[in-house]
């Protein structure tokens, strides 16, 4: 499902639970949903492979830790690697030529 | 790329997303001509130009596509319809291969266009079929009502019709819900049944906005007006269909 259709109505359902709910369980669970829109501030989403996305969860499993540790630590490797000049990203790059938005894609052919 | 809005239901906005989408794909830098394919020439309403026998003069006389079209805004032409258009489809229903029309009219767009959209009308006609063959791309509009969702399934029916007894390349690119009410049950109600039907080909819904209205009674697009949820919706929307680009 498209993650902003499921957000939406995981939403709808959320908000219809709480019309039900008496006036100090809704304040409450308003509370909960703002705690977690808080936490959103330290949330990405990006369109990753799915080989990628079970790697990392097999590696938090393994490490008994959870997936966004493993790509945080990935992450930090790889940016780390970039600043000492240990990556090149021009070798990935492929140009986009017609598309107004961005101008290469990277591609991964190893 | 061809791209074909539908639904054989009518008053579900398909004018509004055919003419938004076009617009917002022209600002973000694609040549794009938008072709209506429905009599009724909402297009040009929606444009504030005057509506045109143009569907008519490419199809029926042949001349070329370009030269049909009106530029509407930069980087947007656009090929208009009216009433001949009824005449064209009584002319094309007593062709052979009628099928084949559009994809023949447009053979070499891309000379010149990087995308074309086409607004259908709300009823499987010649002009309908021809569009489902020529397109790469189907979008499905509909509202999140009983009715509008059955048009959809429709239109998917007459896709797979078009598929199979055709060369036709078409695919579902995407399922637009329009006039969602964040309020009702039955606008939600109706939003998880259709995503649950089609999984990954629902796009995020267009609120229900005034702005809509407002916008084709002033001749304006979305984009021109003050932002507001409707736009919101469609600019999600419309960084999809680029993904897809």
């Amino acid at each position: 499902m498209d993650p902003a259709v499921a957000a939406l109505i995981g939403k709808g359902a959320q908000s219809k639970k709480e019309r039900a709910m008496p006036r100090a369980e809704r304040a409450k669970s308003k509370k909960a949903a703002q705690k977690q829109a808080d936490r959103n501030g330290s949330r990405a989403v990006y369109d990753l492979d799915p080989d990628l996305i079970e790697a990392v969860k097999n590696l938090a499993v393994e490490n008994e830790t959870t997936a966004s540790q493993v790509a945080a630590i990935a992450i930090r490797y790889f940016l780390k690697a970039m600043q000492f000049g240990e990556v090149d990203l021009e070798r990935y790059k492929r140009a986009l030529p017609k598309n107004p938005r961005y101008g290469y894609e990277l591609v991964w052919e190893e | 790329m061809i791209i074909t809005i539908a639904n054989q239901k009518g008053g579900v906005g398909k004018t509004t997303t055919a003419v938004t989408l076009a617009h917002g794909l022209a600002i973000k830098g694609f040549e794009t001509i938008l072709i209506d394919l429905d009599s009724q020439g909402n297009c040009s309403d929606a444009l504030g130009i005057e509506k045109g026998a143009a569907l008519f003069d490419w199809l029926i006389s042949g001349k070329e596509l370009a030269s049909c079209a009106v530029n509407a805004r930069p980087r947007l032409d656009v090929i208009r319809s009216d009433k001949q258009t009824y005449q064209l489809k009584q002319i094309l229903a007593a062709r052979d291969f009628r099928e084949n029309v559009l994809a023949d009219g447009l053979k070499g767009y891309e000379r010149r266009y990087d995308v074309v959209v086409m607004d259908s009308a709300p009823s499987v006609d010649v002009l309908h079929m021809a569009s489902l063959v020529a397109s790469d791309y189907l979008v499905a509009v509909t509202k999140l009502d009983q009715f509008s969702t059955e048009g959809v399934m429709e239109s998917l029916k007459s896709l797979e019709s078009a598929l199979r007894a055709t060369k036709s390349q078409c695919e579902v690119a995407g399922i637009i819900p329009t006039f969602y009410d964040r309020v009702t049950n039955e606008s939600h109600a109706q939003l998880e049944n259709l995503a649950q039907t089609y999984n990954g080909l629902v796009w995020p819904p267009i609120p229900q906005d005034t702005s809509c209205r407002e916008a084709s009674r002033l001749g304006k697009t979305l984009f021109e007006m003050q932002p507001g949820r409707a736009l919101t919706g469609y600019v999600e929307c419309l960084d999809r269909l680029i993904k897809i680009l």
